[in-house]
């Protein structure tokens, strides 16, 4: 009969636990990853939109996940190539006859139009921001959530 | 879910707390489970199984407790049980029990026995219990001259019962007939007088008439009630005092002075058309 009651309890204790925590981890997964990431955004001079991009989404029980989901005007994935690297490449102009334009043009440093047809991008270098970030700020939000279960169970009496 | 082009960096909690709550769980449940085999063996195959020797099936002599729950329970005598429900005989090989009709029958016999003993108790208690009051009418309640027994058998004065009465009341509607066929034309008589008196036409009538001094409404001029009649003017029947009564007929009046009750273009007009 003890053993029974003991259970029931600790069953009780755990399923509490994990629900306060499935409560609010949304909330502290933005508060101690997110805010640091988009902090570190801003300093590397990212725009707004790109920075809002990036959000905290609750996908299961006790589960969370850091989704961005940043694209251009033709819905290119512009977060992968942020985040990853990407190889050398050739662009060219797109051209009328598919809804473009039959030159490609920019404005080089010195402040003359340059146009031309084709040209190789050199590619880019992985900035691993959202990676980086989660892996710099994991222990933070442990600590965050143990600060906050223990908190929990001493006002509610477990354990 | 996020969609797969997406940049997807899962999170997933697993609490130390729950992880050593379970740690606990799985162990209350080995110790449980180590507490239920000792128990069995404790418990159960006390007493010796009697030996078949020859390899016979042993025979369950219903003293063995068994103490499986669930759908391996039987029924003990303590067990609370709804009304009428009888548990299956777990030592008969019969599939279905099905009731002794034999049986049956006799207790049905047995319980309209009862019934009628009953209802034989009940009339000898109510007989008890009008029995002086019969005494009184002379038997008139149970049919029996009781009363002539106690004052010497005689008829003399209440003997006869039922008799006695039919016979009193007879003298008296022999002494009534000889009235009731003058009194009942008298009354027919009295009956078309009346309907005379009443009829339509007659000094009497009923009938409601009707009296123009009391139907004239005095408070109204026959000018307004001609153009009420004319539809010049309408009554107005409202609960509110403000706006009930007669009220002038604006369309009718509009119409009768030659103005346009109605104008397709200030229509349009108001319309924003």
């Amino acid at each position: 009969m003890s053993l029974q009651i003991t259970r029931q309890r600790l069953n009780s204790a755990r399923s509490r636990i994990e629900k306060f925590i499935d409560l609010h981890i949304t909330r502290w997964v933005k508060e101690e990853i997110l805010e640091s990431i988009h902090e570190s955004m801003r300093v590397r001079g990212f725009s707004d939109n790109a920075i809002n991009a990036l959000t905290v989404e609750k996908t299961g029980y006790m589960k969370a996940s850091l989704i961005w989901d940043y694209r251009g005007p033709n819905n290119e994935p512009i977060h992968f190539f942020i985040e990853f690297q990407t190889h050398p490449h050739i662009i060219k102009a797109k051209g009328r006859l598919f809804g473009g334009a039959d030159a490609l043009h920019w404005v080089d440093q010195t402040g003359n139009n340059v146009f031309a047809k084709k040209v190789k991008h050199p590619g880019t270098t992985g900035q691993f921001i959202v990676t980086n970030g989660y892996k710099e700020n994991r222990n933070k939000l442990i600590a965050r959530i143990k600060q906050e279960t223990e908190n929990y169970m001493m006002v509610e009496q477990i354990g | 879910m996020a969609d797969s082009d997406v940049l997807e960096i899962p999170i997933e909690i697993r609490a130390h707390d729950s992880e050593e709550i379970r740690k606990l769980l799985s162990e209350i449940d080995a110790a449980e489970e180590k507490l239920r085999s000792v128990k069995t063996k404790k418990g159960t195959r006390q007493k010796e199984l009697p030996s078949t020797g020859s390899g016979a099936p042993i025979k369950y002599d219903g003293t063995e407790q068994d103490t499986r729950g669930g759908v391996f329970s039987k029924f003990q005598p303590d067990d609370v049980l709804p009304i009428n429900f009888k548990p299956k005989d777990v030592t008969s090989r019969q599939p279905m029990q099905r009731e002794n009709e034999f049986k049956r029958l006799r207790a049905e016999v047995e319980r309209q026995k009862q019934q009628q003993n009953i209802i034989k108790q009940e009339q000898q208690k109510t007989r008890k219990m009008i029995e002086p009051l019969d005494l009184l009418l002379g038997g008139a309640l149970l049919g029996q001259p009781s009363a002539g027994k106690i004052l010497g058998g005689g008829k003399a004065l209440l003997g006869g019962g039922a008799g006695m009465i039919i016979g009193v009341l007879g003298d008296v509607i022999k002494k009534i007939i000889p009235y009731l066929g003058p009194a009942l034309i008298a009354w027919g008589i009295i009956e078309l007088i009346i309907d005379a008196l009443i009829q339509p036409g007659a000094p009497f009538d009923r009938r409601w008439r009707r009296e123009m001094s009391k139907e004239l409404a005095n408070l109204t001029e026959r000018q307004e009630k001609q153009s009420i009649a004319q539809g010049l003017r309408a009554i107005r029947i409202a609960p509110y005092s403000s706006i009930r009564d007669e009220a002038p007929s604006i369309n009718l009046a509009n119409l009768r002075n030659g103005r346009m009750i109605y104008n397709q273009h200030i229509e349009l007009l108001v319309k924003h058309i």
